[in-house]
């Protein structure tokens, strides 16, 4: 098991290293000085440009450049904002918590609901029911979101004016974040059910939209899985030994049907985690997702350059992690590493 | 006598309708310019947000209302079509051939060649991948055509991991073997003995990859980085008409109901090829 882990971080660093590079080669090839381009809106006097040329490490050539993007990367410096001249990684740190906090409430609850409407399917196939759950998973997972969010804040906030539009929280409540977890933080910070209820009323849309498309791949992939196990020779065993139809899916079958699942599960949160852009943009949730698109606005390059890195170690950790589980849950796996 | 996989896909209710959905859509996005509809991009003084002629106060003139400008709503939607059908076939065509060549060549050849090609497959999977998108198209500024650019980036790891593993399963197979033993040179065996053969999972990755840019060419227009106005691109529409979602609804509806249709029609198309050519399910 050991080894397996170090054998796949040591094919991720060089992965990282290409992304690094790609991150960095992206900002330069933009048309242009992006010097002036930064400073654009904001214009700047002869000295001003030298100054953020300077600071920036504009002034030296490319490979010493690359060279101290990484070395310093390495050291957990990833630079300052432009327009904040914050650290990036204070800026990634602040945001990071919202997103996390919206990815998991939205998995959770497609988890929760795919993996029951992916077996039922199964178990009624080719059955009215299977019918009605996979067109409505189809549905799902053919869905532009940003449009779903649309719809959903016409219906919910607009007509019924049920849910709030934007934010994470009333600006009535003072929240001071302990975890950046809202629904933790109410309780810690002592805003009881009140500001609790605040919290997950502004949680509930977006991850309503942000879960839509893993619920339905969930709820397919299930199925699917459960189908092929069905067929296997342990499951006509187990119906040879007279075991009840309860026993069969729920004892033997259904666990490693979610094998696949898992694993399944685990890429989605890397991708959730990095891939709310359309969401956070839409309900102004101020996570990592819509940081990255405001700095392509604002053309905050060192942000881009490292928040891009920053993303991609959670993605590459991500899957990573995926492997290990996928070993740890399928026993015929576990010889081979 | 064993179907061919044409046979099974018209036994498939999903595919069939997914497959006249779709040959509406590209009839109207055809004909377009022979139907009798109002230029997409001419805008109607006094006549903004006109309501659906459905509705109390609309008029058969805009038989789908007009937009904040006055422009009609039912012209800009077909011809929205030409525009996400266009550049959702020019995406998969651009990565059936860069994604299917790498991957063919990398399954083909193998050694180091095959290990840059994976490794450039696994760097562009470690990129979040709308995020990817939207830099690249920061990066060449933001048009429709910069933006097909940027789908197709993303989209190629799915055209190379699928092509390659279907070469290196053919690769070893007698009828390759045969076919050197008579002298097929390394091009003829790529292209005229083995990609025939991997063809059923590259059709079925063509289809799913037609909804996926579909989908990621609207989010972009979405947020202002694909298509530019007056360009009648459903997701550019989409977010124009934000604004006005609470006064004039009919705005933000049709553009989405549009691309969740498409999207729809291909993903049912991709599930009834898959089951098509491999009827084990």
């Amino acid at each position: 098991m050991l080894s397996f882990l170090l054998r796949r971080l040591l094919h991720a660093g060089p992965t990282l290293l290409g992304v690094s590079l790609v991150a960095f080669m992206l900002i330069r090839l933009v048309p242009g000085d992006p010097v002036l381009l930064m400073l654009g809106e904001r214009g700047g006097s002869p000295e001003a440009v030298a100054q953020l040329r300077h600071n920036l490490g504009l002034d030296q050539p490319l490979y010493m450049q690359y060279w101290h993007f990484i070395a310093n990367a390495a050291t957990g410096d990833f630079g300052n904002s432009v327009v904040s001249n914050r650290p990036v990684w204070e800026e990634f740190t602040d945001r990071f918590p919202a997103t996390l906090e919206l990815s998991l409430v939205a998995l959770l609850w497609a988890v929760l609901l795919g993996v029951p409407i992916g077996v039922i399917a199964a178990l009624k196939r080719r059955r009215w029911m299977d019918y009605v759950l996979m067109s409505v998973s189809l549905v799902g997972y053919s869905m532009p979101i940003f449009w779903w969010g649309l719809m959903l804040i016409l219906l919910f906030s607009v007509s019924l004016g049920w849910t709030p539009v934007s934010g994470r929280i009333s600006a009535a409540f003072d929240l001071e974040p302990w975890s950046g977890f809202y629904l933790l933080d109410t309780w810690v910070r002592g805003l009881g059910w009140a500001g609790f209820w605040a919290a997950v009323n502004h949680m509930i849309l977006p991850a309503l939209v942000l879960g839509t498309i893993p619920f339905a791949a969930i709820a397919r992939m299930t199925r699917s899985s459960l189908l092929e196990v069905m067929r296997e020779d342990y499951v006509r065993t187990a119906k040879a030994k007279g075991l009840s139809f309860f026993q069969i899916v729920f004892v033997h079958a259904l666990r490693n049907a979610l094998i696949p699942v898992v694993t399944v599960i685990g890429l989605m949160l890397g991708m959730l985690l990095t891939g709310a852009v359309l969401t956070e943009t839409l309900f102004s949730w101020p996570g990592v997702g819509r940081w990255m698109v405001a700095s392509v606005l604002a053309r905050d390059y060192p942000v881009l350059q490292s928040g891009v890195l920053l993303l991609s170690v959670l993605i590459v950790a991500m899957n990573v992690l995926v492997d290990l589980l996928y070993t740890w849950l399928n026993p015929r796996l576990r010889g081979n590493v | 006598m064993k179907k061919s996989p044409w046979a099974r896909l018209c036994e498939n209710r999903g595919a069939v309708v997914s497959l006249v959905l779709l040959s509406v859509w590209v009839l109207l996005a055809i004909l377009a310019p022979l139907l009798p509809l109002n230029p997409p991009a001419q805008i109607f003084d006094g006549e903004q947000l006109k309501l659906p002629m459905w509705n109390e106060g609309g008029s058969s003139r805009f038989p789908m209302g007009t937009d904040d400008l006055g422009r009609d709503l039912l012209s800009r939607l077909i011809y929205g079509a030409q525009i996400s059908l266009g550049f959702g076939f020019l995406n998969v065509v651009a990565s059936v051939l860069i994604g299917g060549t790498l991957g063919l060549t990398a399954g083909y050849f193998g050694g180091w060649w095959d290990r840059l090609v994976l490794r450039m497959v696994d760097i562009l999977m470690a990129l979040p991948s709308l995020l990817l998108a939207i830099v690249v198209v920061a990066v060449l500024g933001p048009s429709l055509w910069n933006a097909l650019w940027a789908v197709t980036l993303v989209a190629l790891p799915g055209f190379i991991r699928i092509t390659r593993a279907s070469v290196l399963a053919e690769r070893e197979k007698e009828y390759v073997q045969a076919s050197r033993a008579f002298g097929a040179g390394a091009l003829r065996q790529m292209f005229k003995t083995i990609l025939p053969n991997c063809m059923a999972p590259l059709i079925v990755q063509a289809s799913l990859g037609f909804s996926d840019g579909i989908l990621n060419m609207a989010a972009l227009g979405f947020l202002g980085l694909g298509a530019q106005p007056p360009t009648p691109e459903w997701g550019a529409m989409l977010a124009d008409s934000k604004a006005y979602m609470e006064t004039a609804s009919w705005l933000v509806y049709w553009p989405g109901l549009c691309i969740l249709s498409v999207v729809l029609a291909f993903n049912l198309l991709g599930d009834g090829l898959r089951d098509a050519f491999d009827p084990k399910l």
